[in-house]
């Protein structure tokens, strides 16, 4: 073939879903075939799976009705895992993806900025699945986690929108981090300090009050005491707490808006001369503005005065 | 039939690309200060310029990567601020550096960004067309420099574009590759398509472009077809020769000794007059008895022209 040819075929757009699934297949197969990415998102949640039931085997829970350790802790770890899968992953391979100028490539091409962000949601959700999936299987299978079969459908509802939370919340922390080597500093940071005041490492029933309170401000706790509390065979019940919940969907509502409107496509830190002398703001209420003269001026054309003369 | 041929005439006429007062800053920083051109339907257009002249950050403003500081600009018919999907499914991008994912192979990759596009060429097809065929099943990470920018060239291809931005295309091919990718973008420009590059190179702009701008400093030093260039320049033909290491330049007639620079042993003159002044110089050599060595008599270069074009503003960066 040459393009001499040129039989040039009626125009049709790809279908979202077409289009969506191509980005989810495409971003599994760059982690899959990542040794290291694959390895931190599958082995980090085990491995302190593994150590903390070495150090807590054959204890009891007095606080949470009298239930062994495992009980509380394979819960709290597959909220860790869903976090590693969701929140750190997407931070350290969107912003990569930045650095090496892959994402202002796409940026030129018809793929809409929605798709690319829906498919970074939908492949870490996959992920996390898979990563929950085998820490209950451990801790079922080697600490004897009773899995509470009626809670499990409502378990993977809160599965599911805190999936969307933490992805949202990845790519809203994205356009924070300047560049790639600061992903992951900036992403531990952030989750280490939330995971040990929200029931994950530990449970922190006996904590003060005002710290708890604090600590269910953030989608953390929420999302790892639904998950306890509905596998706690002897206290929990397998209701949902909505109000957990709105927490995680508030949270992940605001970080998708967030990323949406002020993502960054190029290489290099919020402050670069990509956009000259503009305040963020004003470069955000910019791109808002520009959102709605797209919507309004559909087919796009120039702009009246941009007309030619 | 009498219907499309007056559409198709109409097609032809109309503009691809306008630009007038384009302006842009970086913080304190001007970038682009006024510029205004136009490219045609089928065209091929070239910028030139010596590095910082504005070359990218022109064309970054017509793919719509970047936002302009001021002036109008229309691709396709559309603000590329605006144009969004619509004006990216008609265009095809060579960044000057862009990344790939180097574990995928070139065919996932081109599959990826072909399946982006409402009117894709088969990924095969593309991956023949720039020279890969035996590296269909490679991973990106292992081509080398001149293939990556093959790759390149097949992603702005895949989605059947009618207006590419070629932001130096060729640099880091071998001179078998360049020549390919020359014969494609001729093929290209044969099929009506309009072609905007940026080059470093001299033969590549001379060879392939119809037209060519030439900035310095963000603005607009010369505009021409690339041979009409040399009209514009001050002096235009180059004449170089050796004295025999007796002699000095003070022995030249006066006429000569006054245009004359001595350039890596060599003496330069540049003159809009090269038969009389040629004629005094041979006839000086001839009456002193002398051989002038290394004699050449050469018309401006285009990078001749483009370094005298650009000096100024090298001096003020430099």
């Amino acid at each position: 073939m040459s393009v001499a040819e040129d039989r040039r075929a009626p125009a049709r757009r790809p279908s979202v879903s077409r289009l969506l699934g191509a980005q989810v297949v495409y971003q599994l197969r760059v982690l899959v075939r990542s040794p290291i990415g694959s390895f931190a998102t599958l082995v980090i949640p085990l491995m302190v799976l593994l150590a903390v039931n070495l150090l807590y085997r054959g204890t009891h829970l007095s606080s949470r009705g009298g239930i062994a350790y495992a009980q509380f802790f394979t819960p709290a770890m597959v909220a860790f895992a869903v976090v590693n899968a969701c929140y750190m992953s997407v931070i350290s391979a969107t912003s990569l993806a930045r650095d090496e100028g892959i994402l202002k490539r796409l940026r030129g091409t018809p793929l809409p900025p929605w798709i690319y962000m829906t498919g970074r949601l939908v492949s870490a959700g996959l992920v996390a699945l898979i990563s929950a999936v085998v820490v209950v299987a451990v801790g079922a299978g080697v600490y004897g986690f009773e899995v509470v079969w009626s809670a499990v459908p409502a378990a993977l509802l809160v599965l599911a929108v805190a999936m969307f939370c933490f992805s949202a919340l990845g790519l809203a922390v994205t356009v924070l981090v300047p560049r790639a080597d600061s992903a992951l500093p900036v992403a531990w940071g952030t989750i280490l300090p939330l995971c040990f005041i929200s029931d994950v490492f530990m449970p922190i029933d006996s904590a003060p009050h005002w710290l708890r309170e604090t600590a269910s401000f953030f989608p953390l706790r929420p999302f790892a005491d639904d998950l306890e509390s509905l596998f706690n065979p002897i206290q929990g019940s397998s209701a949902l707490h909505w109000q957990h919940l709105e927490v995680l969907l508030i949270w992940g509502v605001l970080a998708a808006a967030f990323a949406l409107f002020t993502f960054r496509w190029e290489p290099g830190s919020p402050g670069s001369r990509r956009r000259g002398s503009q305040p963020r703001a004003v470069f955000a209420v910019n791109r808002v503005r520009g959102m709605f003269e797209r919507a309004a001026e559909r087919p796009a054309r120039v702009r009246s005065d941009d007309a030619p003369k | 039939m009498a219907e499309a041929l007056r559409w198709l005439t109409f097609a032809r006429a109309m503009t691809a690309i306008e630009v007038d007062s384009l302006f842009k800053s970086y913080g304190s920083v001007d970038a682009l200060r006024g510029v205004s051109f136009q490219v045609e339907d089928g065209e091929v257009f070239a910028l030139l310029g010596p590095n910082g002249a504005g070359k990218t950050t022109t064309l970054e403003i017509l793919e719509g990567h970047r936002r302009r500081s001021g002036g109008r600009v229309s691709v396709l018919g559309l603000d590329p601020e605006l144009g969004g999907r619509t004006l990216r499914e008609r265009i095809g991008i060579v960044l000057q550096s862009a990344g790939l994912d180097g574990e995928l192979s070139v065919r996932e990759v081109l599959s990826l960004y072909a399946g982006c596009y409402p009117r894709a060429l088969p990924a095969d097809d593309v991956i023949e067309l720039v020279g890969l065929g035996d590296k269909r099943g490679a991973r990106v990470k292992t081509l080398s420099g001149g293939q990556r920018r093959r790759l390149d060239l097949a992603l702005a291809l895949v989605g059947d574009p009618d207006l590419i931005f070629l932001d130096e295309p060729t640099t880091g091919f071998d001179p078998g590759a360049r020549q390919g990718a020359w014969r494609l973008i001729e093929s290209l420009r044969a099929l009506g398509r309009t072609i905007v590059l940026s080059s470093h190179y001299m033969d590549e702009v001379q060879h392939l472009a119809d037209r060519v701008v030439v900035l310095a400093g963000g603005r607009i030093v010369a505009e021409g077809s690339p041979d009409m260039l040399g009209g514009r320049a001050p002096h235009e033909t180059v004449i170089k020769f050796r004295l025999p290491s007796a002699h000095g330049v003070a022995e030249l007639p006066a006429e000569v000794r006054d245009l004359v620079e001595l350039c890596d042993g060599e003496l330069v003159l540049r003159t809009a007059d090269p038969t009389h002044v040629l004629a005094r110089l041979c006839n000086w050599a001839i009456d002193s008895g002398l051989e002038l060595r290394g004699l050449e008599v050469v018309g401006p270069s285009l990078e001749d022209i483009y370094l005298q074009l650009t000096e100024a503003d090298r001096d003020v960066g430099g």
